[in-house]
């Protein structure tokens, strides 16, 4: 091939300016079609029952949800009954529980029976030696 | 005058046996050096050799280095593949110390090296190192075993806070998208899921196509925050938040304990849950 070097140079630089916009659209990082941002639905409340069962007397019980109190209670019935409003994400719903039972209560147990919005069962128990403190996860 | 600097000369030689008489033991992860020492407390000498706040996937260990493994006991590294250095220790050591891979001893998949974010694998690590210990010094047994009860009495109380901390955090929200693939161990045990921009290593370095990725995944998932970590590219980090609307949700220790007052593992397991419970609450 011949010609000036220098046009051959200036052929080359023209030809690669005439292709950079679309080597930037090809390589930039949003070079694909963005879905448009997904309409991040919060999670309703939804009314559950929750039931507590105390192998033994405890001196008070506390059950907390997202950092939240949702009961509590001094001295508790060996059954308790309540009722919340909580959200129920697919992937499930953790309680933090926390209970203290009476002097001289050796291994015991608390069990917490959960029903789902879908009408399943949930069945978790916490035990402890005098006390329990822990996250129960139900899904 | 003369008695009293024979009883001197005595007492210095005297300590200087009781400093001979320790296991010395050589770390190569700061995770590891404080296990190290908890459970060998009066008895071990430990020397660590990555210092708090450096990355552990760029250092290389420096003759000083291997001149203190050539007089080792024990050496400690934390495995699955960290430590490139690996032959050059057992060759300083010359076969006279152990060398354990920490990590090798635990369970979780066989390329991630980032095991020291379980806290369970934590617990199984102390026992790993208090048995060698016990094994390289049976009359010890008693303080070492006692040291290592104390020591998983803590994990298990700082357990206890991790998971009532990550209990304040609907579990539809736990979606952590960090630079590097370091929280996979605490992903599986607290619930959550790892969205990471890059690889397992700190040196691997993401192309536009694993960006476009994060950002499509950030926006369709509503992910609230975005978690830097130390030796990163923040141009990254700093593209993601603008394009989604997610914000920066602060600093993550992710490769060994920090500097300062984050050099423990307790401080490092505290700051990195509160920041990333806050961040995505």
């Amino acid at each position: 091939m011949r010609g000036s070097p220098i046009l051959r140079a200036v052929l080359v630089f023209v030809a690669l300016f005439a292709l950079a916009p679309a080597l930037w659209r090809l390589t930039r990082a949003d070079a694909r079609t963005l879905p448009p941002p997904a309409a991040v639905v919060a999670v309703k409340n939804v009314k559950t029952e929750v039931r507590l069962t105390f192998s033994a007397p405890a001196k008070r019980a506390t059950i907390q949800h997202l950092g939240r109190e949702l009961w509590s209670k001094a001295t508790p019935s060996a059954e308790e009954n309540f009722a919340c409003e909580i959200p129920w994400p697919k992937e499930g719903v953790e309680l933090h529980v926390a209970v203290e039972w009476t002097e001289g209560t050796r291994v015991a147990a608390m069990r917490v029976r959960l029903t789902a919005p879908d009408g399943t069962e949930h069945d978790q128990s916490v035990w402890g030696d005098g006390t329990a403190d822990d996250v129960l996860v139900f899904k | 005058m003369k008695l009293f600097g024979v009883l001197c000369v005595f007492f210095l030689v005297a300590c200087a046996r009781a400093d001979d008489a320790r296991l010395r033991v050589s770390s190569f992860s700061t995770i590891l050096t404080e296990i190290a020492a908890e459970v060998g407390g009066e008895k071990v000498l430990v020397t660590g050799h990555v210092k708090a706040g450096v990355d552990p996937h760029e250092f290389e260990p420096k003759p000083a280095d291997l001149k203190t493994v050539a007089s080792a006991d024990l050496i400690l590294v934390s495995g699955r593949h960290l430590e490139s250095y690996v032959g050059k220790l057992r060759e300083a050591a010359g076969g006279k110390a152990a060398l354990i891979e920490v990590g090798d001893q635990l369970p979780g998949p066989a390329n991630d090296p980032h095991w020291w974010h379980s806290i369970a694998n934590l617990a199984r690590a102390t026992k790993v190192v208090r048995d060698e210990l016990i094994r390289l010094r049976p009359e010890a047994r008693a303080d070492f075993s006692a040291n290592g009860d104390r020591y998983l009495a803590r994990l298990g109380a700082l357990e206890k806070w991790v998971k009532a901390k990550v209990a304040e955090l609907p579990r539809d929200r736990r979606k952590l998208v960090t630079n590097h693939d370091s929280f996979g161990y605490f992903a599986r045990e607290f619930g959550f899921t790892v969205h990471p921009i890059a690889g397992l290593s700190a040196n691997d370095q993401p192309g536009p196509k694993e960006i476009g990725r994060i950002i499509d995944t950030v926006r369709a998932q509503g992910v609230k925050a975005i978690f830097s970590e130390e030796n990163e590219n923040p141009k990254v980090i700093a593209q993601i938040t603008t394009e989604t609307g997610a914000k920066l949700g602060g600093k993550l220790l992710s490769d060994g304990l920090g500097a300062g007052p984050l050099g423990t593992i307790d401080a490092m397991f505290r700051h990195n849950v509160t920041t990333i419970v806050e961040a995505l609450k």
